[in-house]
Protein backbone atom coordinates (compact mmCIF):
# COMPACT_ATOMS: atom_id res chain seq x y z
CA UNK A 1 0.00 0.00 0.00
CA UNK A 2 1.41 3.64 -0.87
CA UNK A 3 2.58 5.49 2.29
CA UNK A 4 0.10 8.56 2.41
CA UNK A 5 0.31 10.50 5.52
CA UNK A 6 -2.12 13.13 6.36
CA UNK A 7 0.32 16.18 6.66
CA UNK A 8 3.47 15.76 4.65
CA UNK A 9 6.16 18.27 5.55
CA UNK A 10 8.84 18.32 3.31
CA UNK A 11 12.33 20.64 3.52
CA UNK A 12 10.45 23.71 5.48
CA UNK A 13 12.65 26.91 5.64
CA UNK A 14 10.98 29.75 7.46
CA UNK A 15 12.21 33.47 8.63
CA UNK A 16 10.74 35.54 11.04
CA UNK A 17 11.57 38.80 9.21
CA UNK A 18 15.38 38.86 8.03
CA UNK A 19 15.92 35.76 10.86
CA UNK A 20 16.26 32.83 9.36
CA UNK A 21 15.35 30.12 11.59
CA UNK A 22 14.28 27.00 9.89
CA UNK A 23 16.88 25.45 7.83
CA UNK A 24 14.69 22.65 6.02
CA UNK A 25 12.25 21.00 8.23
CA UNK A 26 10.96 17.35 6.84
CA UNK A 27 8.13 15.33 8.90
CA UNK A 28 5.41 13.05 8.01
CA UNK A 29 1.94 12.76 10.74
CA UNK A 30 0.07 9.31 9.72
CA UNK A 31 -3.47 9.47 9.69
CA UNK A 32 -4.54 8.73 13.06
CA UNK A 33 -1.41 8.77 15.03
CA UNK A 34 0.01 11.54 17.43
CA UNK A 35 3.78 12.75 16.33
CA UNK A 36 5.54 14.40 18.88
CA UNK A 37 8.75 17.31 18.53
CA UNK A 38 11.31 17.12 21.09
CA UNK A 39 13.95 19.48 21.70
CA UNK A 40 15.56 22.24 23.94
CA UNK A 41 13.93 25.74 23.68
CA UNK A 42 14.59 27.96 20.52
CA UNK A 43 15.51 25.09 18.12
CA UNK A 44 12.48 25.74 15.88
CA UNK A 45 9.66 23.74 17.18
CA UNK A 46 7.12 26.70 17.09
CA UNK A 47 8.22 27.97 14.27
CA UNK A 48 7.68 24.47 12.69
CA UNK A 49 4.25 24.76 14.01
CA UNK A 50 4.07 28.25 13.15
CA UNK A 51 4.89 27.66 9.37
CA UNK A 52 2.58 24.87 8.81
CA UNK A 53 -0.15 27.23 9.52
CA UNK A 54 0.99 29.68 7.80
CA UNK A 55 2.14 32.41 10.77
CA UNK A 56 5.66 32.83 9.32
CA UNK A 57 6.65 36.02 7.62
CA UNK A 58 8.31 34.18 5.05
CA UNK A 59 8.06 30.06 4.18
CA UNK A 60 10.03 28.00 1.51
CA UNK A 61 9.72 24.28 0.99
CA UNK A 62 6.46 21.97 0.49
CA UNK A 63 3.95 21.77 3.49
CA UNK A 64 0.94 19.04 2.03
CA UNK A 65 -2.15 18.50 4.10
CA UNK A 66 -3.91 15.76 2.21
CA UNK A 67 -2.38 16.65 -0.58
CA UNK A 68 -2.84 20.11 -1.19
CA UNK A 69 -0.10 22.95 -0.81
CA UNK A 70 -0.18 24.60 1.61
CA UNK A 71 2.55 27.01 1.22
CA UNK A 72 1.12 30.80 -0.62
CA UNK A 73 -2.10 29.33 0.13
CA UNK A 74 -3.96 32.57 1.73
CA UNK A 75 -3.72 32.22 5.23
CA UNK A 76 -7.49 31.83 5.74
CA UNK A 77 -8.13 29.02 3.57
CA UNK A 78 -5.44 27.13 5.50
CA UNK A 79 -8.11 25.85 8.52
CA UNK A 80 -10.63 24.12 5.59
CA UNK A 81 -7.90 22.02 4.73
CA UNK A 82 -8.52 20.47 8.16
CA UNK A 83 -6.19 21.88 10.58
CA UNK A 84 -7.16 22.56 13.75
CA UNK A 85 -4.66 24.69 15.87
CA UNK A 86 -3.97 25.56 19.39
CA UNK A 87 -1.01 28.27 19.77
CA UNK A 88 1.48 28.03 22.78
CA UNK A 89 -0.02 31.61 24.33
CA UNK A 90 -3.52 29.62 23.94
CA UNK A 91 -4.48 32.97 21.85
CA UNK A 92 -8.06 33.58 23.97
CA UNK A 93 -9.73 36.13 23.25
CA UNK A 94 -10.24 38.06 26.15
CA UNK A 95 -12.77 40.32 25.40
CA UNK A 96 -15.23 37.61 23.82
CA UNK A 97 -16.65 35.45 26.84
CA UNK A 98 -16.19 31.51 26.96
CA UNK A 99 -19.09 30.72 24.79
CA UNK A 100 -18.20 33.25 21.96
CA UNK A 101 -14.95 31.71 22.04
CA UNK A 102 -16.39 28.66 21.46
CA UNK A 103 -18.63 29.82 18.86
CA UNK A 104 -16.11 31.68 16.98
CA UNK A 105 -14.36 29.07 14.96
CA UNK A 106 -16.30 28.70 11.50
CA UNK A 107 -17.25 24.92 10.97
CA UNK A 108 -14.47 23.40 8.84
CA UNK A 109 -16.29 19.92 8.82
CA UNK A 110 -19.28 18.02 9.91
CA UNK A 111 -16.46 16.39 12.49
CA UNK A 112 -17.07 19.52 14.42
CA UNK A 113 -18.22 18.49 18.37
CA UNK A 114 -21.20 19.10 19.98
CA UNK A 115 -21.48 21.67 22.93
CA UNK A 116 -22.71 18.66 25.24
CA UNK A 117 -19.54 16.67 24.15
CA UNK A 118 -17.00 19.60 24.43
CA UNK A 119 -18.43 20.23 27.96
CA UNK A 120 -18.23 17.00 29.01
CA UNK A 121 -14.75 16.82 28.26
CA UNK A 122 -14.14 19.83 30.12
CA UNK A 123 -16.75 20.25 32.83
CA UNK A 124 -14.85 23.56 33.80
CA UNK A 125 -16.05 25.42 30.89
CA UNK A 126 -19.23 24.65 30.95
CA UNK A 127 -19.54 26.47 34.42
CA UNK A 128 -17.90 29.27 32.87
CA UNK A 129 -19.57 29.85 29.91
CA UNK A 130 -20.70 33.28 30.61
CA UNK A 131 -17.27 34.89 32.03
CA UNK A 132 -15.08 37.03 29.70
CA UNK A 133 -12.00 35.07 28.10
CA UNK A 134 -9.74 36.77 30.08
CA UNK A 135 -10.72 36.20 33.04
CA UNK A 136 -9.73 32.39 33.06
CA UNK A 137 -7.17 30.92 34.77
CA UNK A 138 -4.29 29.34 32.56
CA UNK A 139 -5.86 25.77 33.06
CA UNK A 140 -8.76 27.17 31.79
CA UNK A 141 -7.56 29.01 28.66
CA UNK A 142 -5.75 26.04 27.53
CA UNK A 143 -8.78 23.84 27.73
CA UNK A 144 -10.90 26.54 26.20
CA UNK A 145 -8.25 26.52 23.15
CA UNK A 146 -8.21 22.78 22.67
CA UNK A 147 -12.54 23.00 22.75
CA UNK A 148 -12.60 25.80 20.46
CA UNK A 149 -10.71 24.03 17.46
CA UNK A 150 -12.62 20.67 18.23
CA UNK A 151 -15.91 23.04 17.83
CA UNK A 152 -14.05 23.47 14.29
CA UNK A 153 -13.79 19.87 13.74
CA UNK A 154 -10.41 19.12 12.07
CA UNK A 155 -8.66 16.08 11.30
CA UNK A 156 -5.37 17.09 12.49
CA UNK A 157 -4.97 19.36 16.20
CA UNK A 158 -1.92 21.10 16.06
CA UNK A 159 -0.87 21.25 20.00
CA UNK A 160 2.12 23.84 21.18
CA UNK A 161 3.11 22.96 24.63
CA UNK A 162 -0.51 22.07 25.92
CA UNK A 163 0.76 21.57 29.11
CA UNK A 164 3.01 24.77 29.64
CA UNK A 165 2.96 26.33 33.19
CA UNK A 166 -0.23 24.23 34.19
CA UNK A 167 -0.44 22.27 37.62
CA UNK A 168 -0.03 18.42 37.41
CA UNK A 169 -3.85 18.12 37.44
CA UNK A 170 -4.86 20.01 34.95
CA UNK A 171 -1.79 18.17 33.02
CA UNK A 172 -3.34 15.22 33.69
CA UNK A 173 -6.99 16.00 32.49
CA UNK A 174 -5.22 17.74 29.75
CA UNK A 175 -3.79 14.12 28.83
CA UNK A 176 -6.72 12.17 29.32
CA UNK A 177 -8.48 14.36 27.12
CA UNK A 178 -6.15 14.27 24.21
CA UNK A 179 -5.75 10.03 24.50
CA UNK A 180 -9.98 9.89 24.58
CA UNK A 181 -9.21 12.29 21.41
CA UNK A 182 -6.90 9.78 20.20
CA UNK A 183 -8.60 6.60 20.60
CA UNK A 184 -11.41 8.87 18.52
CA UNK A 185 -8.97 8.72 15.50
CA UNK A 186 -7.72 12.07 16.04
CA UNK A 187 -4.26 12.71 14.09
CA UNK A 188 -2.26 14.62 16.24
CA UNK A 189 1.22 16.93 16.00
CA UNK A 190 2.42 17.77 19.38
CA UNK A 191 5.24 19.75 20.72
CA UNK A 192 5.95 19.89 24.16
CA UNK A 193 9.13 20.41 26.49
CA UNK A 194 7.12 17.76 29.07
CA UNK A 195 8.94 15.01 27.95
CA UNK A 196 6.79 12.58 30.17
CA UNK A 197 4.06 13.82 29.01
CA UNK A 198 4.73 13.43 25.39
CA UNK A 199 5.81 9.76 25.77
CA UNK A 200 2.64 8.66 27.13
CA UNK A 201 0.58 10.30 23.86
CA UNK A 202 2.94 9.60 21.05
CA UNK A 203 3.41 6.83 18.61
CA UNK A 204 6.62 8.45 16.77
CA UNK A 205 9.03 11.52 17.80
CA UNK A 206 11.31 13.80 15.48
CA UNK A 207 14.07 15.65 17.55
CA UNK A 208 15.16 19.18 16.69
CA UNK A 209 18.12 21.11 16.82
CA UNK A 210 19.31 24.31 15.08
CA UNK A 211 16.07 24.55 13.22
CA UNK A 212 16.62 21.20 11.72
CA UNK A 213 15.21 17.66 12.15
CA UNK A 214 18.15 15.60 13.58
CA UNK A 215 16.65 12.07 14.65
CA UNK A 216 13.12 10.73 14.46
CA UNK A 217 12.37 7.35 15.91
CA UNK A 218 8.93 5.40 16.91
CA UNK A 219 7.83 5.22 20.75
CA UNK A 220 8.62 1.71 21.08
CA UNK A 221 12.31 2.14 20.28
CA UNK A 222 12.02 4.99 22.64
CA UNK A 223 13.62 3.23 25.21
CA UNK A 224 16.57 2.16 23.54
CA UNK A 225 17.34 5.81 22.63
CA UNK A 226 16.58 7.16 26.06
CA UNK A 227 20.30 8.46 26.32
CA UNK A 228 19.98 10.21 23.22
CA UNK A 229 17.14 11.48 23.89
CA UNK A 230 17.89 13.13 27.49
CA UNK A 231 21.44 14.11 26.53
CA UNK A 232 19.52 15.94 23.03
CA UNK A 233 16.88 17.38 25.43
CA UNK A 234 18.09 17.37 28.27
CA UNK A 235 15.37 15.78 30.72
CA UNK B 1 -41.64 83.60 30.89
CA UNK B 2 -39.80 80.39 32.45
CA UNK B 3 -36.12 81.00 32.73
CA UNK B 4 -33.33 78.54 33.59
CA UNK B 5 -30.04 80.23 35.27
CA UNK B 6 -31.05 83.46 33.51
CA UNK B 7 -31.90 81.89 29.98
CA UNK B 8 -35.43 81.74 28.73
CA UNK B 9 -36.31 78.44 29.17
CA UNK B 10 -37.61 78.27 25.19
CA UNK B 11 -34.21 79.25 24.21
CA UNK B 12 -32.26 76.57 26.26
CA UNK B 13 -34.53 73.87 24.63
CA UNK B 14 -34.10 74.94 21.02
CA UNK B 15 -30.42 74.96 21.79
CA UNK B 16 -30.57 71.19 23.27
CA UNK B 17 -31.83 70.03 20.07
CA UNK B 18 -29.81 71.63 18.15
CA UNK B 19 -26.91 70.31 20.82
CA UNK B 20 -28.24 66.63 20.45
CA UNK B 21 -28.94 67.23 16.87
CA UNK B 22 -24.79 68.07 15.88
CA UNK B 23 -24.30 65.16 18.85
CA UNK B 24 -26.24 62.57 16.87
CA UNK B 25 -23.65 63.63 13.74
CA UNK B 26 -20.52 63.64 16.34
CA UNK B 27 -22.01 59.58 16.83
CA UNK B 28 -22.76 58.04 13.58
CA UNK B 29 -19.15 59.83 12.15
CA UNK B 30 -17.37 59.02 15.35
CA UNK B 31 -18.51 55.51 15.90
CA UNK B 32 -17.20 54.44 12.58
CA UNK B 33 -13.66 55.96 13.02
CA UNK B 34 -13.64 54.33 16.48
CA UNK B 35 -15.03 50.72 14.63
CA UNK B 36 -11.85 51.17 11.62
CA UNK B 37 -9.45 52.63 13.95
CA UNK B 38 -10.12 49.45 16.38
CA UNK B 39 -9.67 46.65 13.72
CA UNK B 40 -7.96 48.12 10.82
CA UNK B 41 -4.98 50.17 13.28
CA UNK B 42 -5.72 53.27 11.09
CA UNK B 43 -6.77 56.60 11.58
CA UNK B 44 -8.87 57.51 8.51
CA UNK B 45 -8.72 61.21 8.24
CA UNK B 46 -10.93 60.47 4.62
CA UNK B 47 -13.61 60.21 7.18
CA UNK B 48 -14.75 63.76 6.96
CA UNK B 49 -14.67 63.16 2.93
CA UNK B 50 -16.79 60.47 2.98
CA UNK B 51 -19.09 62.22 5.04
CA UNK B 52 -19.23 65.36 2.59
CA UNK B 53 -19.34 62.62 -0.31
CA UNK B 54 -22.41 61.31 0.84
CA UNK B 55 -24.12 64.91 1.04
CA UNK B 56 -22.96 64.93 -2.64
CA UNK B 57 -24.51 61.77 -3.70
CA UNK B 58 -27.24 62.85 -1.92
CA UNK B 59 -27.55 66.32 -3.45
CA UNK B 60 -26.44 65.27 -7.69
CA UNK B 61 -29.47 62.08 -7.19
CA UNK B 62 -32.17 64.32 -6.32
CA UNK B 63 -31.03 67.34 -8.55
CA UNK B 64 -30.35 65.33 -11.61
CA UNK B 65 -31.56 61.58 -11.05
CA UNK B 66 -34.68 63.10 -9.36
CA UNK B 67 -34.37 60.51 -6.31
CA UNK B 68 -36.08 61.13 -3.21
CA UNK B 69 -34.82 62.08 -0.20
CA UNK B 70 -35.89 58.71 1.71
CA UNK B 71 -34.04 56.85 -1.19
CA UNK B 72 -30.68 59.02 -1.14
CA UNK B 73 -30.68 57.47 2.39
CA UNK B 74 -30.20 54.15 1.30
CA UNK B 75 -28.54 54.75 -1.92
CA UNK B 76 -25.87 57.64 -0.97
CA UNK B 77 -24.10 55.20 1.74
CA UNK B 78 -24.01 52.59 -0.42
CA UNK B 79 -21.78 54.99 -2.88
CA UNK B 80 -19.66 55.53 -0.17
CA UNK B 81 -19.46 52.15 1.28
CA UNK B 82 -18.09 50.90 -2.66
CA UNK B 83 -15.83 54.08 -2.58
CA UNK B 84 -14.28 52.98 0.41
CA UNK B 85 -14.15 49.39 -0.32
CA UNK B 86 -12.48 50.13 -3.48
CA UNK B 87 -10.13 52.22 -1.49
CA UNK B 88 -9.41 50.19 1.20
CA UNK B 89 -8.51 47.09 -1.52
CA UNK B 90 -6.05 49.05 -3.61
CA UNK B 91 -4.62 51.55 -1.72
CA UNK B 92 -4.95 50.54 2.18
CA UNK B 93 -4.32 47.18 2.42
CA UNK B 94 -0.54 47.84 1.42
CA UNK B 95 0.07 50.25 4.22
CA UNK B 96 -0.99 47.48 6.81
CA UNK B 97 1.40 46.30 9.01
CA UNK B 98 3.37 49.54 8.48
CA UNK B 99 3.26 52.74 10.95
CA UNK B 100 -0.18 54.00 11.54
CA UNK B 101 1.17 57.23 10.33
CA UNK B 102 1.66 55.93 6.87
CA UNK B 103 -2.32 55.29 6.84
CA UNK B 104 -2.74 58.66 7.94
CA UNK B 105 -0.87 60.38 5.84
CA UNK B 106 -2.69 58.46 2.69
CA UNK B 107 -6.48 58.82 4.28
CA UNK B 108 -5.02 62.65 4.73
CA UNK B 109 -4.42 62.78 1.20
CA UNK B 110 -7.28 60.85 -0.52
CA UNK B 111 -9.55 63.75 1.75
CA UNK B 112 -8.03 66.68 0.01
CA UNK B 113 -8.12 64.65 -3.61
CA UNK B 114 -11.84 64.59 -2.75
CA UNK B 115 -11.85 67.48 -1.55
CA UNK B 116 -10.20 69.63 -4.02
CA UNK B 117 -12.37 67.23 -6.84
CA UNK B 118 -15.73 68.50 -5.40
CA UNK B 119 -14.35 72.27 -5.56
CA UNK B 120 -13.48 72.33 -8.56
CA UNK B 121 -16.92 70.87 -10.20
CA UNK B 122 -18.91 72.59 -7.91
CA UNK B 123 -16.96 75.95 -6.03
CA UNK B 124 -17.32 76.43 -2.13
CA UNK B 125 -20.60 77.72 -2.36
CA UNK B 126 -22.98 75.27 -0.71
CA UNK B 127 -25.63 73.96 -2.39
CA UNK B 128 -29.00 74.12 -0.99
CA UNK B 129 -30.99 71.14 -0.60
CA UNK B 130 -34.79 70.28 0.62
CA UNK B 131 -35.72 69.13 3.83
CA UNK B 132 -38.25 66.22 2.82
CA UNK B 133 -41.58 67.49 2.68
CA UNK B 134 -43.04 65.13 5.10
CA UNK B 135 -40.62 66.46 7.93
CA UNK B 136 -41.06 69.74 6.88
CA UNK B 137 -42.66 71.78 9.79
CA UNK B 138 -42.56 71.84 13.51
CA UNK B 139 -44.35 70.63 16.61
CA UNK B 140 -45.73 73.24 19.48
CA UNK B 141 -44.57 71.27 22.46
CA UNK B 142 -45.85 74.21 24.41
CA UNK B 143 -42.19 75.09 26.11
CA UNK B 144 -40.93 74.71 22.51
CA UNK B 145 -41.17 74.55 18.63
CA UNK B 146 -39.83 71.23 17.51
CA UNK B 147 -38.71 71.22 14.15
CA UNK B 148 -39.49 67.66 13.09
CA UNK B 149 -36.53 67.04 10.50
CA UNK B 150 -34.26 67.93 13.45
CA UNK B 151 -36.08 65.41 15.54
CA UNK B 152 -36.18 62.62 12.92
CA UNK B 153 -32.43 63.12 12.21
CA UNK B 154 -31.81 62.33 15.92
CA UNK B 155 -34.16 59.69 16.54
CA UNK B 156 -32.67 57.82 13.32
CA UNK B 157 -29.23 58.23 13.68
CA UNK B 158 -29.32 56.90 17.44
CA UNK B 159 -31.25 54.03 15.99
CA UNK B 160 -28.63 53.34 13.74
CA UNK B 161 -25.55 54.00 16.50
CA UNK B 162 -27.76 51.69 18.77
CA UNK B 163 -28.10 48.88 15.67
CA UNK B 164 -24.73 49.17 15.58
CA UNK B 165 -23.79 48.52 19.06
CA UNK B 166 -26.19 45.51 18.77
CA UNK B 167 -24.66 44.13 16.12
CA UNK B 168 -20.83 44.72 17.51
CA UNK B 169 -22.11 43.14 21.01
CA UNK B 170 -24.21 40.30 20.08
CA UNK B 171 -23.98 38.88 17.01
CA UNK B 172 -21.39 36.53 15.98
CA UNK B 173 -20.24 38.62 13.10
CA UNK B 174 -19.62 41.16 16.03
CA UNK B 175 -17.65 38.65 17.77
CA UNK B 176 -15.46 37.73 15.08
CA UNK B 177 -14.93 41.63 14.95
CA UNK B 178 -14.38 42.08 18.22
CA UNK B 179 -11.60 38.76 17.99
CA UNK B 180 -10.37 40.32 15.01
CA UNK B 181 -9.78 43.81 17.07
CA UNK B 182 -7.53 41.64 19.36
CA UNK B 183 -5.74 39.12 17.15
CA UNK B 184 -6.61 39.45 13.68
CA UNK B 185 -3.27 36.97 12.70
CA UNK B 186 -4.28 33.79 14.91
CA UNK B 187 -8.68 34.56 13.55
CA UNK B 188 -7.39 33.78 10.10
CA UNK B 189 -5.46 31.01 11.04
CA UNK B 190 -8.60 29.75 12.32
CA UNK B 191 -10.32 30.13 8.70
CA UNK B 192 -12.05 33.86 8.91
CA UNK B 193 -11.53 35.54 6.00
CA UNK B 194 -9.99 38.55 7.91
CA UNK B 195 -9.21 40.41 4.78
CA UNK B 196 -12.68 40.57 3.54
CA UNK B 197 -13.53 41.84 6.91
CA UNK B 198 -11.34 44.77 7.21
CA UNK B 199 -13.17 45.59 3.45
CA UNK B 200 -16.36 45.20 4.97
CA UNK B 201 -15.35 47.31 8.15
CA UNK B 202 -13.62 50.38 6.12
CA UNK B 203 -16.79 50.28 4.11
CA UNK B 204 -19.74 49.77 6.89
CA UNK B 205 -17.64 52.97 8.99
CA UNK B 206 -17.53 55.00 5.30
CA UNK B 207 -21.65 54.31 4.82
CA UNK B 208 -22.16 55.62 8.55
CA UNK B 209 -20.52 58.83 7.61
CA UNK B 210 -22.27 58.57 4.03
CA UNK B 211 -25.63 58.74 5.81
CA UNK B 212 -24.26 61.42 8.24
CA UNK B 213 -23.67 63.46 5.15
CA UNK B 214 -27.44 62.40 3.40
CA UNK B 215 -28.48 63.34 7.16
CA UNK B 216 -27.16 66.57 7.38
CA UNK B 217 -27.72 67.92 3.63
CA UNK B 218 -31.12 69.73 4.18
CA UNK B 219 -29.63 71.19 6.96
CA UNK B 220 -26.67 72.41 6.71
CA UNK B 221 -25.40 73.26 2.72
CA UNK B 222 -23.79 71.06 0.88
CA UNK B 223 -20.51 71.79 0.58
CA UNK B 224 -16.67 70.26 -0.43
CA UNK B 225 -15.68 71.51 3.34
CA UNK B 226 -18.39 70.69 5.22
CA UNK B 227 -16.69 67.46 6.42
CA UNK B 228 -13.16 69.30 6.45
CA UNK B 229 -14.67 71.42 9.53
CA UNK B 230 -16.71 68.53 11.38
CA UNK B 231 -13.95 65.92 11.57
CA UNK B 232 -11.16 67.67 13.57
CA UNK B 233 -14.62 67.53 16.62
CA UNK B 234 -15.15 64.18 15.58
CA UNK B 235 -11.35 63.35 16.35
CA UNK B 236 -11.62 65.07 19.68
CA UNK B 237 -14.93 62.94 20.54
CA UNK B 238 -13.23 59.59 19.55
CA UNK B 239 -10.26 60.58 21.88
CA UNK B 240 -12.90 61.57 24.69
CA UNK B 241 -14.97 58.47 24.02
CA UNK B 242 -11.48 56.37 24.54
CA UNK B 243 -10.20 55.07 20.86
CA UNK B 244 -11.98 51.96 20.01
CA UNK B 245 -14.82 51.43 22.34
CA UNK B 246 -18.28 51.74 20.32
CA UNK B 247 -20.46 53.24 23.43
CA UNK B 248 -17.74 56.10 24.26
CA UNK B 249 -18.26 57.05 21.03
CA UNK B 250 -22.16 57.16 21.08
CA UNK B 251 -22.23 58.73 24.78
CA UNK B 252 -19.23 61.29 24.40
CA UNK B 253 -20.88 62.44 21.10
CA UNK B 254 -24.19 63.38 22.54
CA UNK B 255 -22.52 64.69 25.47
CA UNK B 256 -20.17 67.09 23.45
CA UNK B 257 -22.99 67.76 20.82
CA UNK B 258 -25.06 69.09 24.28
CA UNK B 259 -22.32 70.39 26.11
CA UNK B 260 -21.66 72.68 22.97
CA UNK B 261 -25.00 73.76 22.68
CA UNK B 262 -25.11 74.56 26.35
CA UNK B 263 -21.88 76.74 25.91
CA UNK B 264 -23.45 78.56 23.23
CA UNK B 265 -26.25 79.48 25.34
CA UNK B 266 -24.86 80.48 28.49
CA UNK B 267 -20.67 81.80 27.16
CA UNK B 268 -21.37 81.80 23.24
CA UNK B 269 -17.64 82.65 22.39
CA UNK B 270 -16.62 79.19 24.07
CA UNK B 271 -18.64 77.06 22.29
CA UNK B 272 -15.73 76.62 19.98
CA UNK B 273 -13.30 75.52 22.70
CA UNK B 274 -15.72 73.08 24.44
CA UNK B 275 -14.65 69.85 22.44
CA UNK B 276 -11.28 70.71 22.82
CA UNK B 277 -11.22 71.89 26.65
CA UNK B 278 -13.28 68.49 27.46
CA UNK B 279 -10.68 66.62 25.54
CA UNK B 280 -7.30 68.34 27.29
CA UNK B 281 -9.10 67.68 30.73
CA UNK B 282 -10.27 63.99 30.00
CA UNK B 283 -6.61 63.22 28.81
CA UNK B 284 -5.80 65.18 31.77
CA UNK B 285 -7.76 62.66 33.79
CA UNK B 286 -8.04 59.53 31.84
CA UNK B 287 -5.91 59.16 29.39
CA UNK B 288 -7.35 56.48 28.02
CA UNK B 289 -10.81 58.13 27.21
CA UNK B 290 -13.79 58.16 29.43
CA UNK B 291 -14.53 54.43 28.80
CA UNK B 292 -11.44 53.53 27.15
CA UNK B 293 -9.87 49.97 28.31
CA UNK B 294 -6.35 49.25 29.03
CA UNK B 295 -4.37 47.28 26.26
Amino acid sequence: MRYDPLLWVENLQGWYGESHILHGVSLSVPRAQTIAILGRNGVGKTSTLRGIVGLLSRATGSVRMNGTELIGMPRHRIAYTGIGYVPEERGIYGSLSVQENLDLLPRISDRGMSLERIFDLFPNLKERRRAAGGTLSGGEQQMLSIARVLRAGPELLVLDEPTEGLSPVIVQHIGRVLNALKKDGLTMLLVEQNFHFARHLADHFYLMEEGRVVDDFAARDLDARLDTVSSLIGV
Amino acid sequence: MTMIFGVPLVALASQLVIGLFNGAFYALLSLGLGVIFGLLRVVNFTHGAFYTVGAFAAFLLTSYAGFSFWACLVIAPLIVAALAAVLERSLLRKLYGLDALYGLLLTFGIALLIEGLLQFYFGVAGQPYQVPALLSGTSNLGFMFLPHYRAFAIAVSLLLCLLTWLIIEYTSLGAKLRAATENSRLLEVFGVNVPLLLTCTYAFGGALAGFAGVIAAPVFQVSPLMGANLIIVVFAVVIIGGLGSITGAIVSGLMLGTLEALAKVYWPPSANLVPFLIMAVVLFLRPRGLFGKGE
